[in-house]
């Protein structure tokens, strides 16, 4: 079966100042198959974040190729890139600055569909309240603005603007990392029952392993760039076989108390 | 005498909408040597109680509408200012959120921790010589484990990890030898690695020097991995208090549970953590009763009438509940 | 039910409306800029009906009544034609506020859409426009003024001309450093990732977002061009004659100083006020506009 988002070798790095260059995302390969979740997990600057711009054709990549539903979409643009701009959509991590705060929810969620559908004023209107009904929100949210909403209410309605133009796959970056935990929960369920309801993949790229674990199928681990550790989710949480892994595990608090192991001393933690 | 006692304080903020008491009653006692955590979620106003210790919030809008908070027995609400300055700098050391920001970036990290230590030595009224200075400050970086403190005097913030940030705001905050360490989400900011680091480092201070710690996060597994005590705040009024253990154990507020509840677990996948229905109250017009009420399965007539008070359920367990409390 | 929806609920500017007032109101500053603004406008607007004797403004002379302190009859006194000081002085308010609102809207005509042109696409477009935007700063108004007048004649029109030239780098400036943040923002990364055209971003996410310095900057600047405006006057580049121009009157005064002080204290009064008032609106303005100050 063909994959609907794969990358091949994908190649980004970025110019730091003295003429270094570092490489954000160095030789990734991956494959997100129909109504797949995928997890991708990793610390700040491994790279998960700019892979997912490169996916989402907000940056360019070096070298490597990106296909979606087997067609390359590497240096698409104009007609050719709108497949893409159809069936992915993003939900980013900070829901308070993925919303425009001069525009009301009714503007955020229409907007993909005054893009990419002509529809009549009515039909609008009708569209977004549904979208909004569809993420648990109610028909009085339509009229407020960014401002206004608590920060799981934000993330719902950028869930509803990603649902908008009907995509296949979801690539969510830490969507609750900015969240409470008891709103966490909410929109862990949220994005599960979409999944469910209108068989969405999602390349979901977080640094919480527990929320990984519950809604993912398989995980990339990523470290550098690179692609340490990829499998079935409770393979490789359980029994992981990449050193970088295993020290990514043994750092999660679990919930109930737990003395700390390990030194106190900053480790691996790579300086800037 | 506790070393930090919280006495019914109320705090209210005022705005175009009116008036939101964002701390509404608050009791809270802090010994010598114990490490509390506070945890609540965005909007209980546990960052606002924070900053309230050194009265950093903004007043106005911010106005006490009363209570007391007293510091080993001197009452900040009415301290003069050279008293709160004397707090500031030697009684009370912050440690906030953001490293990035509490960091200038134009100075190296020797001549911000030598502008801290002068400060403290100003209050004192000692006037130190450059290579006490020089010394002391290697001696706090090293206290905080940083690694080669004597290159890292010469550096700037950016050229610094966020780790290593937040392990130099502490040794700030350590400077004035405070009897109260208040830190504030000090590794929410931080990759997970690296937030076990510094939680390690917290609790082997709290250790070797004897600080008292209250520490103040969203995440329960932060405060159980270096707390001794926690108190639970929900839209401005503590929930609940009590040891760690029994907290994760044998938590009798509907919202500790619902909290814990929330949490997913990687050792339980099979676990399948429930959020809490509905969404914090508007504190500008709360409930009546008890601040949970509309959110709690176990409501009872009562909830929506009185507010229930902090009493003792259990031995050094306080618990605001009608539910829980016989 | 359903196709109520799509329009949005009239309560929400009342809301605002109400959320303003509340501002204002806690804040006398902005309350005194938006009193003294008010008090401009409307004299510019009702000036001719409500002074003594609107013909003291066109050149008549009274020569009987030549610098006459303040007095019952006049005042703001008489100048030295025997004219009322204060008929003169409330009938150039129009002249000012012509001189401002066609200095400051030329400016965010031509600043506006290149500092969001440079701000958002960056690069090379960036690096012309504002290398262009840096040439115009280095230009001296007043001189370019002179020039200008010096070639086409005198008349307040050229002046204008002349500071309107200058006076569009600074918005270029501003927009673009609000602009060229607004473009990593994650909600403009959202729109992209919907397909959406550079044009329609700059239109519906950089511009709104911009407009509330816009404005910032605009009622300061009204008072900034009516100061420049009296300063074209007060070097006789303004209003040809017998025309009120509060510049060219206190320049007029300095030969009758210190005797007829309110020859010229009046016309500075009425500059420093209108200033003042706009500036003042300024500051306030910024409170209103920011979206989220409506927290409160």
């Amino acid at each position: 079966m063909t994959p609907l988002l794969a990358t091949q070798a994908l190649h980004c790095s970025f110019a730091r100042p003295h003429g270094a260059r570092v490489k954000a995302v160095d030789g990734v390969d991956l494959a997100l198959a129909p109504g797949e979740a995928l997890g991708l997990v990793g610390e700040s600057g491994c790279g998960k974040s700019t892979l997912l711009r490169l996916l989402l054709r907000l940056q360019a990549a070096e070298s490597g190729t990106i296909r979606f539903a087997g067609v390359d979409v590497t240096r698409a643009t104009g007609r050719a890139l709108a497949p893409l701009r159809r069936g992915v959509q993003a939900v980013f991590q900070n829901p308070h600055a993925a919303l425009d705060p001069r525009a009301s929810v009714f503007a955020a969620v229409a907007e993909p569909l005054r893009i990419q559908a002509r529809l009549s004023r009515r039909a609008l209107a009708d569209r977004v309240q549904g979208l909004l009904h569809e993420v648990g929100l109610p028909a009085e949210f339509l009229w407020r603005y960014p401002h206004e909403l608590s920060g799981g209410q934000k993330q719902r309605v950028c869930i509803a603007r990603a649902l908008a133009p009907g995509p296949k796959a979801l690539l969510l970056d830490e969507p609750t990392s900015a969240l409470d935990v008891s709103v966490q929960a909410q929109i862990i369920d949220l994005l599960a029952a979409l999944r469910e309801r209108e068989g969405l993949a999602f390349l979901f790229v977080s640094h919480n392993l527990a929320v990984v674990r519950q809604l993912c199928d398989r995980v990339a681990v990523m470290n550098a760039g690179k692609v340490v550790e990829q499998g079935a989710a409770d393979a490789v949480l359980a029994h992981p076989q990449h050193a970088y892994t295993r020290t990514l595990l043994r750092a999660v608090l679990p919930p109930r108390p737990r003395s700390l192991q390990g030194s106190t001393a900053p480790g691996q933690e790579a300086a800037r | 005498m506790s070393l930090l006692e919280i006495e019914a304080y109320r705090l209210a903020f005022d705005g175009f909408e009116g008036t939101a008491t964002v701390l509404d009653g608050i009791d809270l006692r802090v010994e010598e040597g114990e490490s509390v955590g506070i945890v609540g979620e965005t909007g209980c106003g546990k960052s606002v109680l924070a900053r309230s210790l050194l009265r950093l919030n903004p007043m106005p809008p911010a106005r006490v509408l009363g209570g007391a908070i007293r510091f080993a027995g001197d009452d900040v609400l009415t301290m003069t200012p050279p008293a709160l300055d004397a707090l500031r700098r030697g009684g009370i050391g912050m440690v906030f959120q953001d490293p990035v920001t509490y960091l200038n970036p134009v100075f190296t990290i020797g001549q911000q921790m030598a502008e801290v230590l002068r400060a403290h030595a100003a209050g004192t009224g000692r006037r130190p010589e450059k290579a006490a200075i020089r010394a002391r400050t290697v001696e706090l970086l090293r206290q905080v484990q940083l690694p080669e403190p004597e290159t890292l005097l010469a550096r700037y913030p950016h050229t610094l990890s966020g780790g290593m940030r937040q392990r130099v705001l502490i040794a700030m905050a350590l400077a004035g030898e405070p009897r109260l360490l208040v830190a504030d989400e000090p590794t929410t900011a931080l990759d997970v690695t690296v937030q076990s680091q510094v939680l390690a480092l917290i609790a082997d201070l709290i250790a070797r020097m004897h600080l008292t710690l209250l520490l103040i996060t969203h995440d329960l597994g932060v405060v159980g991995a270096v707390c001794r005590r926690v108190v639970v705040m929900y839209a401005g009024c503590v929930v609940e208090d009590a040891p760690v253990d029994r907290l994760f154990d044998a938590a009798r507020h509907p919202y500790t549970q619902g909290l814990l509840a929330a949490v997913p677990d990687l050792e339980r996948p099979d676990h399948r953590p429930a959020g809490i229905a509905g969404s914090i109250p508007n504190l500008r017009s709360p409930p009546a009763g008890c601040r949970f009420h509309p959110r709690c399965a176990l409501a009872m007539p009562v909830c929506r009438e009185r507010r229930p008070a902090l009493v003792e359920a259990a031995p050094d367990h306080r618990v605001a509940c009608y539910a829980a409390t016989p | 039910m359903r196709a109520a929806a799509a329009r949005a609920p009239r309560g929400r500017s009342l809301r605002r409306l109400r959320f303003v007032a509340w501002v204002v109101g806690r804040n006398p500053p902005t309350m005194l800029g938006l009193g003294l603004v008010a008090v401009f406008l409307l004299l510019a607007a009702i000036g001719p009906w409500i002074v003594p004797d609107a013909r003291d403004a066109v050149g008549a002379m009274h020569l009987g009544s030549k610098l006459l302190p303040p007095s019952w009859a006049h005042w703001f006194g008489t100048d030295e034609m025997g004219d009322d000081i204060l008929t003169r002085v409330v009938l150039a308010t129009r002249t000012s506020l012509w001189v401002g609102l066609t200095i400051t809207g030329i400016a965010i005509v031509v600043g506006t859409p290149l500092g969001i042109a440079a701000g958002y696409f960056g690069g090379r477009v960036r690096s012309v426009i504002m290398r262009a935007t840096d040439m115009f700063l280095c230009v001296p108004g007043l001189v370019l003024a002179l020039a200008i007048v010096a070639a086409l004649g005198p008349g307040i029109l050229h002046g204008v001309v002349a500071l309107a030239i200058v006076w569009w780098p600074g918005y270029v400036r501003l927009i673009e450093a609000k602009a060229l943040p607004l473009r990593g923002e994650p909600f403009v990364d959202a729109a992209r990732t919907m397909g959406s055209s550079d044009l329609r971003i700059l239109l519906t996410h950089i511009l709104p977002n911009c407009v509330s310095p816009l404005v910032v900057k605009a009622s300061m600047d009204m008072g900034m061009a009516i100061l420049a405006a009296a300063s074209l006057g007060f070097i006789g580049l303004g209003a040809k004659p017998p025309a009120p121009e509060w510049g060219a009157m206190i320049s007029t005064a300095r030969s009758y100083m210190p005797d007829s002080w309110w020859y010229s204290l009046f016309p500075g009064l009425f500059i420093f006020l209108t200033v003042l008032g706009f500036n003042l609106l300024g500051d306030g303005l910024r409170d209103i506009l920011d979206p989220r100050s409506a927290r409160g």
